[in-house]
């Protein structure tokens, strides 16, 4: 009996032993991996982070206390307080998968707004001014996770993306986009184009121009799907429009009359860009339904055929395609529907 | 008669003086009529008395000669009054002030008749009033000085030397001595600027001949100069004349040999007349002034103008940084010429010419003045009418398609109207004190405290002295923004240091909505209308 007990024990300390080194190694390794990932895809200075550990029954990689600034390390970070990597498929050595969650997710956009030189690449594509209407709603800083997928696939030449993000009291989202054409040519190409951009060189762009032509004039869109859910923002925006819109009182009707000059400035700015009176009524009514009581707001497609994104053309060779210039010819290409 | 009147007058006050009993009293005279009023002393020596003798005396000019002085005495009634009230009666003679041979009969005259002459009866006459007496031989008066020996010609070194009498250091200045002698010494001074072992010697002598010359400058100074004639006015025998309207000038120096005479230290003198005596018209007979205009039209050379001479007293001011000294010239004499031909006299004015000419001078300038700041002020008001006329028609295209909120903020000068939730984010971004304009209605009455029950999350101070708030009215309000940080994640609230407000007629300001209404609310003081 003794002898079982001791057998088993022993097993157990063995196991719990292998677990343990196999944890502290397999985080040893996570370290390195992370390391040379970052340095590989130039992300070693955007990237910070306090420690990094494995979990080898989850399959997982978790960066703990992670700052995220622009590619050269400047820039007011976003900080989140883990970083979850799982989901990593390769071909050939080659990442062909990869799912990020961050939680704990912190964006400041009051310190954006006090530095918007320094505001990073994230919130520099939201205006100042809108940045100053989040702050004066009371979203000086905005917390949630947010979950983002990403998948390649060599052979179909086929990529396809999920995001799903949720901000405490502020707004929900989720997305899934699919695009043909894409391969790890296309992948490179579009990272020395985000180069090119950078460097304004003519030199750069002589010599790795005509690839990042080539690649993006090879871009289709194959599915978009865009889904956004109120978690609080409705009601502080209803506040702001009324000040916006001068509208008076409050509840329903305060409600109702700003949902409806919302209708009329989107389809005066749909008309001004001359839509089909169809999918301005529609899409006016939707957006308006939104505004009156919030709750879901999703744009759905039903591509048939690949759409590119691109054509040949222009000063730079290439240029946006109709389907992304023109708001109407997108909704019919895509067949797409704004539904509330 | 005015003329008359003032001389009495003057009479009146220069003869009310006490005389000795003896003496008859000086009562009136009249230069222009040519008599003098005698009243005669009784024996105790008391000219003034309830029955006067008055004594006439008549130069051998006098108009009174022929035309007899029943008309003249009663205007005596006045200076009766006032140097003798308690006179009811009068006894008078008229006498020539030559022999003192009587003219006419003795008549009287009483107060109550307003002292109307009355013969009377030869034996009424017996005791007749006695005549004038003779008068005294006054001493002759030491000939004065005439005033134009003691004046110098305007001339540039003249006045500087004149100056130099006020201003000591000016002739110790050696830049002066050169100056002088660049233009009055040429060749001397340039063979002495050569040669430093002669040029202190000549420059000192220079400065001695400059010290004498400026001793022997009189007070005064002449200038010449010419100034435009104005039309002839008949009915006060002149033309129109305003010499001193005008700008005189210092001649300069034309010749000079040497650069040094730019060195002294006085660059200009300006001038200007000082208050007092003037010129403000010709005065001509009309004969003459005809014959000079028919002259003016017929000789090409001479033009419609009148050469000037005048002698003044000069006073002046200390020199300022520019070089400049400035000149008041105290006007004495002055003397007409006609223009380009300085031999034809026209007219010497006289010293009550010039004191009336600088009281008109003054009036008119004083008039001309005020006109010209009357058409000043309209002209600015036209100007500041077609800003306005420019203004509101610019505001007008502006707010034509301009939203509720712009057109608001116009309701208190401003550009557009905040968001509330903006301008709190804004504040808490970029720190406070940060300005904004809100329409908001408030929640309660008051001046400070005063919370915005829409659109919320304010609170207002009125820090001006204007009305206070009224609950539940609405207001366009502009001011100072301070925030405060919401906790936990709610939004900021503000509060507003309120500077400028404007109570709405309707509620939200619609009253705005129109922008004619709005645009003449702020120009009321033009007629606009979009048309314009």
């Amino acid at each position: 009996m003794n002898k079982k007990l001791i057998g088993v024990l022993g097993a157990i300390a063995v196991l719990l032993g292998g677990y343990f080194a196999l944890s502290s190694w397999a985080s040893e390794q996570a370290v390195r991996e992370v390391r040379i990932a970052l340095l590989e895809s130039n992300l070693d200075r955007a990237v910070r982070y306090r420690d990094v550990s494995a979990s080898l029954l989850g399959g997982s990689v978790t960066l703990h206390d992670v700052e995220i600034r622009d590619a050269d390390g400047r820039g007011n970070p976003v900080t989140a307080a883990r970083v979850v990597v799982s989901d990593i498929e390769k071909d050939h050595d080659q990442l062909t998968a990869i799912r990020l969650r961050f939680e704990g997710l912190n964006i400041s956009v009051l310190e954006s707004a006090r530095r918007p030189d320094d505001a990073g690449a994230l919130l520099r594509l939201v205006s100042l001014d809108t940045r100053y209407e989040l702050i004066g709603m009371g979203y000086s800083n905005l917390n949630g996770t947010v979950e983002v997928y990403g998948q390649i696939d060599p052979d179909l030449r086929e990529a396809r993306a999920e995001i799903e993000a949720d901000f405490d009291g502020f707004q929900a989202m989720s997305g899934e986009l699919a695009m043909s054409g894409v391969d790890r040519d296309v992948l490179k190409a579009l990272i020395d184009a985000q180069q090119l951009l950078a460097s304004q060189s003519i030199f750069s762009f002589l010599s790795k121009g005509p690839q990042v032509i080539e690649a993006a004039s090879r871009l289709e869109l194959m599915d978009l799907q865009l889904s956004i859910e109120d978690r609080g923002l409705h009601d502080r925006l209803q506040t702001t429009l009324a000040e916006k819109y001068l509208v008076p009182g409050d509840g329903d009707q305060r409600a109702l009359e700003i949902a409806e000059l919302a209708k009329r400035d989107v389809v005066n700015e749909l008309f001004r860009r001359d839509s089909d009176p169809r999918i301005i009524q529609d899409v006016a009514k939707q957006v308006s339904g939104y505004v009156e009581t919030g709750g879901t707001l999703s744009l759905t497609t039903n591509i048939a055929h690949p759409l590119p994104l691109f054509e040949r053309g222009g000063m730079l060779g290439i240029k946006p395609a109709p389907v992304i210039q023109n708001f109407e010819r997108f909704m019919l290409l895509a067949d797409a529907r704004l539904e509330h | 008669m005015l003329r008359n009147g003032i001389a009495l007058a003057l009479a009146c006050c220069v003869l009310a003086t006490p005389v000795s009993a003896a003496e008859p009293h000086r009562l009136a005279f009249s230069k222009r009529l040519g008599v003098d009023v005698f009243a005669l002393p009784n024996e105790q020596g008391e000219w003034c008395r309830s029955e006067m003798t008055l004594s006439l005396a008549l130069s051998k000019d006098s108009p009174l000669m022929t035309s007899g002085i029943e008309s003249f005495v009663p205007k005596l009634g006045p200076v009766f009054a006032q140097e003798c009230p308690k006179a009811e009666k009068a006894l008078v003679q008229a006498y020539k002030a030559e022999n003192r041979e009587p003219t006419g009969a003795t008549y009287s005259a009483t107060k109550t008749a307003g002292w109307a002459l009355e013969k009377v009866s030869k034996e009424q006459a017996a005791l007749p009033a006695p005549p004038p007496p003779m008068p005294k031989q006054k001493p002759k008066p030491k000939p004065a000085i005439p005033i134009a020996s003691l004046a110098y010609s305007a001339s540039a070194w003249n006045m500087i030397l004149a100056y130099s009498k006020t201003k000591e250091d000016l002739l110790a200045d050696e830049n002066t001595i050169r100056a002088y002698a660049g233009t009055h010494d040429c060749g001397a001074f340039s063979d002495a600027s050569r040669n430093e072992f002669k040029i202190k010697d000549y420059l000192t002598n220079i400065r001695s001949q400059l010290k004498a010359k400026a001793d022997a400058l009189g007070p005064y100074v002449k200038i010449a100069f010419r100034s435009k004639l104005g039309t002839y006015e008949p009915n006060k025998g002149a033309f129109n004349f305003e010499p001193l309207s005008k700008t005189i000038s210092i001649p300069g120096e034309k010749e000079h040999c040497s650069r040094d005479w730019r060195q002294t230290p006085i660059r200009l003198f300006t001038l200007s007349w000082k208050p007092g005596n003037g010129i403000y018209g010709l005065p001509l007979e009309k004969a003459q002034a005809e014959a000079y205009v028919q002259k003016i039209v017929d000789d090409y050379w001479t033009k419609r103008a009148v050469d000037l001479e005048v002698i003044a007293k000069p006073i002046f001011l200390p020199m300022d940084s520019d070089g400049k000294v400035h000149v008041e010239l105290e006007l004495l004499e002055a003397r007409a010429y006609e223009s380009n031909d300085a031999r034809r006299h026209l007219h010497t004015f006289t010293e009550a010419e010039l004191i009336e000419g600088g009281r008109a001078w003054a009036s008119a300038k004083a008039q001309a003045e005020k006109a010209q700041m009357k058409a000043e002020a309209e002209r600015q008001q036209a100007e500041e009418q077609a800003t306005q006329m420019r203004q509101a028609r610019n505001d007008y295209r502006r707010l034509q398609y301009a939203s509720l909120g712009t057109k608001i903020a116009y309701l208190v000068g401003n550009e557009k109207l905040d968001t509330l939730t903006t301008a709190l984010g804004k504040s808490l971004a970029v720190g406070d004190n940060y300005p904004a304009t809100f329409l908001v209605q408030a929640g309660k009455a008051g001046k400070t405290g005063v919370e915005a029950s829409w659109p919320g999350r304010l609170t207002l101070n009125l820090m001006t002295d204007v009305p206070e708030f009224e609950k539940g009215k609405w207001y366009v309000v502009a001011g100072i923004m301070e925030v405060q940080e919401g906790n936990n994640g709610t939004p900021p609230t503000g509060k507003m240091r309120v500077v400028i407000t404007k109570q709405c007629v309707q509620d939200m300001c619609a009253e705005a909505e129109d922008p004619i209404t709005i645009i003449r609310d702020r120009y009321p003081d033009i007629d606009w209308s979009p048309e314009h």
